[in-house]
């Protein structure tokens, strides 16, 4: 199925959740945040949160800044 | 001692972490600074990303964390943004900053207002970055804001107190912390701002871009803490006309003398 991160589309496994993001994008998932459609989805529930086609994921990391 | 919100803070130097040469710079001067309250950004992760371990440095120092929202240029975007950190970060502190325009970085000061009531309403404690207007600094108290963060020039421009007889008033009214964030080039520049009352002063540029940032880091520290001691120990008044020091009596020709 197709996904949207970051604004690029993925081709990605049918039955995938959120916890999976890090992996595909080969980031530490200790330093991000995710956003499904917009809403903030906690770290807890990463692997219960089921995704499906043309779904949209935003993914923050924390960098340094002023 | 200094209080925001429920927590204590025996430095009055707050810290940021961009514009560091390397990541054990920026650790070193931090810990040289004293700084108990650091700044960090949030952004979208690219999809060919280099390890940041910015963070995982931070996490080894007894400081608080406090997630900016940098990037953002209108309100809905400032508290997506601090939702997001609050995930990652474990913390309801945000820095609010909303600067919709690049060249100069000046916050939005209706952008500012709207998110910050949205986000205390949702639980956060926030410090908005905003112009050193009075006006708006009491209008940010009232929606609840836990301290304001008045500019004293503009982003990175190292240009000092252009703001300081505004600053005087913002002081001189507001019953929340009032921590001067932006425009401090020099240690003199924040000693100056600690002695008009200012409660602590967010250095980044200054330290990041020195020649020896551990050290000017340390500097900052004793300036902030020498200008704070100065207002505690209370500025005298001054005056237009000379006050004499010494006593004035005319002993050469006074008759009384001879």
């Amino acid at each position: 199925m197709k996904i949207i991160v970051n604004d690029k589309v993925m081709n990605c496994a049918d039955a995938i959740d959120l916890a999976f993001i890090p992996t595909l994008l080969q980031c530490n998932p200790d330093n991000i945040a995710m956003a499904l459609n917009q809403t903030v989805i906690h770290k807890q529930a990463w692997s219960t949160t089921q995704l499906k086609e043309q779904d949209r994921i935003d993914v923050f990391q924390v960098v340094a800044g002023g | 001692m200094l209080t925001i919100a429920n927590k204590t803070f025996t430095s009055r130097l707050f810290t940021g972490t961009g514009k560091f040469r390397c990541v054990d710079s920026m650790f070193k001067a931090i810990q040289a600074s004293g700084s108990q309250l650091v700044t960090l950004a949030m952004k979208r992760v690219e999809h060919v990303s280099k390890p940041d371990e910015t963070l995982a440095r931070l996490r080894q120092l007894p400081i608080e964390l406090l997630p900016n929202t940098s990037g953002a240029t209108n309100a809905k975007q400032a508290i997506y943004a601090a939702n997001l950190a609050r995930a990652v970060l474990d913390t309801h502190w945000v820095k609010l900053e909303i600067h919709p325009d690049q060249r100069y970085l000046l916050p939005d000061p209706m952008e500012t207002l709207i998110a910050a009531e949205q986000l205390v309403k949702e639980g956060f404690v926030v410090l908005p970055y905003c112009g050193a207007d009075p006006v708006l600094c009491k209008r940010l108290e009232e929606v609840g804001c836990a301290a304001v963060m008045p500019l004293a020039a503009p982003i990175g421009s190292n240009r000092g107190l252009l703001t300081k007889e505004f600053l005087r008033i913002i002081i001189e009214q507001a019953n929340i912390p009032v921590i001067v964030d932006a425009g401090i080039g020099k240690p003199s520049e924040a000693m100056a701002a600690m002695e008009m009352g200012v409660d602590a002063i967010l250095v980044n540029t200054a330290i990041a871009t020195a020649h020896d940032p551990i050290r000017m880091a340390a500097v900052f520290a004793q300036s902030i803490k020498t200008g704070r001691d100065a207002f505690e120990a209370g500025l005298p008044r001054t005056h237009l006309t000379a006050l004499a020091s010494s006593p004035l009596t005319q002993f050469l020709s006074d008759p009384a003398c001879t």
